[in-house]
């Protein structure tokens, strides 16, 4: 009796394996089932699409459209170039880590030979221009939106601190990041309980945009930061917010974070366009109306993504077809209606209902107006291959001295020579 | 169950302090050490029934709202979860069940089976038990993009078919549960040597096969840096890499996460508080002796 | 694939039933013969070659990648002799993971251990619903160790932790865990004590249920304590379970990657903290290895690593035999 018990375990259990085996011999789970083509779209981080792809599917009935979203993608998508496969069929990489791809362009569909031009629907030359190469000649990565930078700020605080609460006034509080700093000081000397600004890294990465080059040279590719005196300057004038108590040390994209934003514990976060969705989501219902939006020091770009197809994929046609409509100005309009993303056509941010555009939650800021301004003065910023990588050290030495182990230059001199490390080899 | 026929269970104990029944202290201390280890886990299923706009209050809110349901939405509409969950259950069954079988065989043979180099063959076993086999990752990777294997399934499943601790615990297993006799009387009777190995040794083995097989199922499913490296996330993503996958980005949002944390640990937890007993009485049985 | 197998048991009886084929009862014998001297081998082949070729060949292929300027992707790059392992001696951040590598060693695996000796030893007592205690205690065992990070990176936030909650209750300031790694270390200790206490308790716990009652019972009728019983008669007796968990628990530890990686804000692309102040040796590995592409600095630190293990285990063996067999 029991013999035959244990027997059928195992042969239950054998049974399954095979099974499991055959299963798994094909691989991969991204079939096309049902006569359908399926297109995977592979982003670091949501863009918030999801609505888009139903009704794509609903207007495209022979494509069903897979998510994915990948942290490290990137570096994945180096290993999947390399091993011709694992790919996506539309893959966004951000405008900051296109350029690592650059070298290997030849790996992506040249969405030129499929009917791209910057003539039909055009978007805002130097962002269509940066997903380009040879010239222009070859398309690598269409654009989705644009990062415009601005600054959130809780107008009960502001009031509290005796500051102004109307957008362009803020606006005009702050010309530089040295004067958005010496605002921080003035309104902490009058409020106790909160901090003036979440974090430095947010800060940091909003001035590491305004500069054309970086971290690397635009010339050859050769590691740069070291001598890039205004990109220093940027980095000490960052960190010195947490010396002087600006900042309020909550981490980027954390918990942490949201907690402050709802709590009213900091005053102002760092929000490029696509970030205003986010901050909402964070801060909770319960504080509409008590944040608005003004422009930030120096204006600038933080963000906005390209969408390129690997040649990998077996369904050229059709996504190069999606990757077009996703990147539409049509699409990007309702993106910005609906989300706040700010439109990379000339024909959407210049737009009187886009321009008119008033958000209640907040305080009635005109965002399309104020993100939109900017954009035409706007230019790429040069990315080296080995950018994202030499991120990292920065963002690393900014947290040092937020967490009080170091003193600002002691911070950059340890980032640049981390840096030089990973770049060197 | 073994535990039950303990030869001095149920005798009278001479009255010392040895013998006094646990006090209230013990108990206390136990309860204190069960709180622990179910407070994190208690802490995952709540937040995600939470919703998302709490995850910026404090954090030791611990009454439980009413967004499961919701929030388990949001992870299937943001990670193709189920793809994952499929993922891990065909590689956790897959190698369990190799893993048990091939190391049962091994094991029965070095226990049970006398042929030549048994003993420095054994050795090779013991001292491949010690390596620390994570650390070949680099070349394994490499060799498994010369096969093709990357992003499939097999580069997770076909190293862990066999391990070497294992092989040692199923030997220990045999050498214990298995009498010689009935192996003698099953080869007079005519069994070939793997009949012998199906009909007796299997049988008597199987509750430490059964602990083996639970321990490797959850180390497998567990299983995070390999899967990381080797597997694709939108091709192959296991249910540990889809959850990083959630944390990533821009992601401020732990309900979220936690919400699929809690529907990955789901197939475990239930494995286990069915198996819990047996699992229990099989590591008492299995116990490396000296 | 066993499942197809044909039942020789069956086979054998049809065959000798009749008995009148010498030809082929001596076919028989020959295949009985064959099988009694072979089938052993072909029993442990599996092992063998698979273990062979996805373990044993990767680890000492390693030696060789590491003398090598390799990269992942584009392979080998031209022989750099030892190059590699002098460029590794002289890197502040190989020493930094290996001091942080090892202070997790002491905090975590020493004290789950000692932690799982003790609770061991009140499991083992004659508890009323034992079976609760005992599957409570593995239960953290078998939650997803990504979840089990994130949930602890929580609960261990500067700000909203509840950690720092409860403290702050008491009185004590709120702790920046992450920011030192003084803070970090012994926080990034508890998961892992969390998650395999329990886990080794219950080996303990079998290798307890072992020891014959009468030697316990005549040491309480010699009026001995509970805790001299305890070390003098249980400990010494389970002495090799003790010996095999420490080397088991510590070739484990010296390769901790999940819990300290995403005790990092930042995830799969943090650094172990801001001054890498928990990046622990396998931390640096994949840094190197998969996030930098650079195989042979990597497989140079991962060899490095192996003899370190074969070091710390064999000084791990000898002192748990000691301890183990005191008094």
């Amino acid at each position: 009796m029991k013999y035959h018990a244990s027997r059928r375990v195992w042969v239950v259990a054998a049974t399954a394996t095979v099974i499991a085996l055959t299963a798994s011999g094909c691989g991969s789970g991204a079939g096309d089932s049902d006569g359908k083509t399926t297109l995977t779209v592979t982003t670091q981080v949501d863009y918030g699409y999801r609505d888009l792809y139903k009704e794509y599917e609903k207007s495209h009935p022979g494509i069903k459209i897979r998510e994915v979203l990948v942290d490290d993608l990137p570096k994945k998508l180096v290993t999947q170039l390399a091993a011709n496969r694992g790919a996506s069929d539309v893959v966004g990489l951000g405008d900051d880590t296109i350029g690592e791809f650059k070298p290997s362009y030849q790996r992506f569909v040249n969405l030129a030979d499929h009917g791209v031009n910057n003539t039909d629907d055009p978007w805002v030359r130097w962002a269509y221009d940066y997903g380009t190469v040879e010239g222009g000649k070859y398309v690598m990565g269409l654009r989705t939106d644009i990062g415009g930078l601005g600054i959130c700020y809780r107008t009960d605080l502001f009031k509290e601190a005796g500051l102004p609460t109307d957008p362009e006034r803020v606006g005009q509080l702050w010309p530089t990041w040295d004067k958005f700093t010496e605002v921080g000081e003035e309104f902490r000397a009058k409020v106790k309980d909160a901090s003036f600004t979440a974090n430095t890294g947010d800060i940091w990465v909003g001035m590491e945009n305004q500069h054309k080059e970086t971290f690397f040279s635009e010339s050859d590719d050769s590691f740069m930061a070291d001598e890039n005196s205004g990109l220093k300057q940027d980095f000490l004038t960052a960190a010195s917010m947490s010396v002087r108590k600006v900042s309020g040390g909550y981490p980027p994209f954390t918990p942490e974070m949201a907690n402050a934003l709802k709590t009213g514990k900091a005053a102002t976060a760092v929000c490029p366009a696509w970030k205003l969705d986010r901050t909402k989501e964070a801060s909770g219902p319960g504080n509409s109306g008590k944040w608005s939006v003004a422009a930030a020091p120096q204006g600038g770009n933080w963000g906005g993504s390209y969408l390129l197809v690997p040649k990998q994929t077996k369904h050229t046609k059709e996504a190069v077809e999606l990757a077009r409509w996703l990147t539409s100005s049509k699409v990007q309009k309702r993106l910005f209606l609906s989300k706040g993303y700010l439109s990379s056509h000339p024909s959407v941010y210049s737009d009187p209902t886009v321009q008119a555009k008033k958000d209640t939650y907040f305080s009635n800021a005109p965002t399309g107006k104020i993100f939109a301004e900017a954009v035409d003065k706007m230019q790429p910023i040069y990315r080296g291959t080995k950018d994202s990588d030499v991120a990292t050290a920065f963002m690393n030495a900014l947290l040092r001295v937020e967490q009080g182990k170091q003193k600002p230059e002691d911070a950059w001199s340890q980032a640049v020579s981390d840096a030089e490390k990973v770049a060197g080899d | 169950m073994a535990l039950a026929t303990h030869p001095t269970a149920g005798r009278r104990r001479p009255k010392s302090d040895g013998g006094r029944r646990p006090g209230f202290l013990v108990y206390a201390t136990l309860v204190g050490v069960l709180a622990a280890s179910v407070f994190p886990l208690y802490y995952s299923f709540v937040l995600p029934t939470r919703d998302n706009s709490a995850i910026g209050d404090s954090l030791l809110t611990l009454t439980p709202g009413g967004n499961l349901l919701h929030n388990i939405q949001r992870v299937y509409d943001t990670v193709d979860f189920w793809l994952a969950l499929r993922n891990s259950l065909i590689i956790s069954t897959t190698v369990t069940v190799c893993c048990v079988l091939l190391s049962s065989l091994a094991g029965f043979a070095f226990a049970k089976l006398p042929f030549r180099g048994r003993n420095a063959l054994f050795v090779a076993v013991v001292i491949t038990a010690m390596l620390p086999t994570q650390l070949g990752m680099i070349p394994l990777y490499m060799l498994m993009g010369n096969l093709g294997w990357i992003a499939t399934l097999k580069a997770v499943i076909v190293p862990a078919l066999v391990n070497a601790f294992a092989v040692f615990w199923m030997r220990q297993a045999c050498d214990e549960s298995v009498p010689y006799e009935l192996v003698e009387a099953a080869r007079v009777d005519g069994c070939s040597t793997l009949g012998i190995f199906w009909h007796v040794a299997l049988p008597a083995i199987r509750p430490q096969a059964a602990v083996l097989a639970m321990f490797t199922f959850m180390a497998t499913w567990n299983d995070f840096m390999w899967p990381l490296i080797v597997l694709d996330p939108s091709l192959t993503p296991t249910v540990q890499t889809a959850l990083s996958s959630l944390a990533s980005g821009y992601a401020l949002d732990y309900t979220l996460i936690l919400s699929g944390a809690a529907i990955g640990v789901l197939p475990l937890l239930l494995v286990f508080l069915l198996l819990s007993r047996q699992i229990v009485a099989g590591v008492m049985q299995g116990a490396v002796k000296g | 694939m066993t499942v197809t197998e044909t039942r020789p048991g069956a086979e054998a009886t049809t065959a000798s039933a009749p008995g009148h084929h010498p030809r082929r009862r001596a076919w028989r014998s020959r295949l009985t013969r064959f099988d009694l001297r072979y089938t052993p081998y072909v029993f442990i082949a599996p092992f063998f070659v698979i273990f062979g070729v996805f373990a044993v060949w990767p680890l000492l292929y390693t030696g060789w990648i590491s003398f090598h300027k390799w990269a992942i992707i584009e392979g080998d790059q031209g022989w750099l002799g030892l190059h590699n392992y002098q460029a590794l001696f002289a890197d502040e951040y190989f020493w930094n993971a290996l001091l942080n590598t090892a202070l997790l060693l002491v905090l975590g695996t020493g004290v789950q251990l000692a932690v799982a000796l003790w609770l061991a030893g009140v499991l083992n007592r004659k508890l009323s619903a034992s079976a609760v205690w005992r599957a409570g205690v593995v239960l953290p065992h078998i939650v997803s160790v990504v979840a089990v990070s994130l949930v602890f990176a929580q609960l261990y936030g500067f700000h909203t932790g509840v950690v720092n909650d409860v403290l702050s209750v008491v009185g004590i300031d709120r702790i920046d865990w992450q920011a030192s790694r003084w803070t970090a270390i012994p926080a990034v200790a508890t998961i892992i004590i969390w998650r395999w206490a329990g886990y080794y308790a219950l080996i303990f716990l079998a290798a307890m249920q072992g020891i014959p009652r009468e030697l316990n019972e005549a040491a309480m009728l010699d009026g001995a304590s509970r805790r001299r019983i305890f070390w003098s008669i249980t400990v010494p007796s389970i002495r090799p379970t003790i010996i095999f968990s420490v080397v088991m628990s510590t070739i484990g530890a010296m390769q901790t990657f999940t819990e300290p990686q995403l005790f990092d804000v930042q995830g799969t692309d943090g650094t172990g903290g801001s001054d890498r102040q928990f990046q622990t040796l396998m931390m640096y590995l994949y840094e190197k290895g998969f996030r930098e592409f650079n195989a042979g600095y990597a497989a140079t630190l991962a060899w490095v690593m192996f003899l370190l293990i074969a070091v710390v285990s064999g000084i791990n063996y000898a002192l748990s035999r000691r301890i183990a067999s005191k008094d």
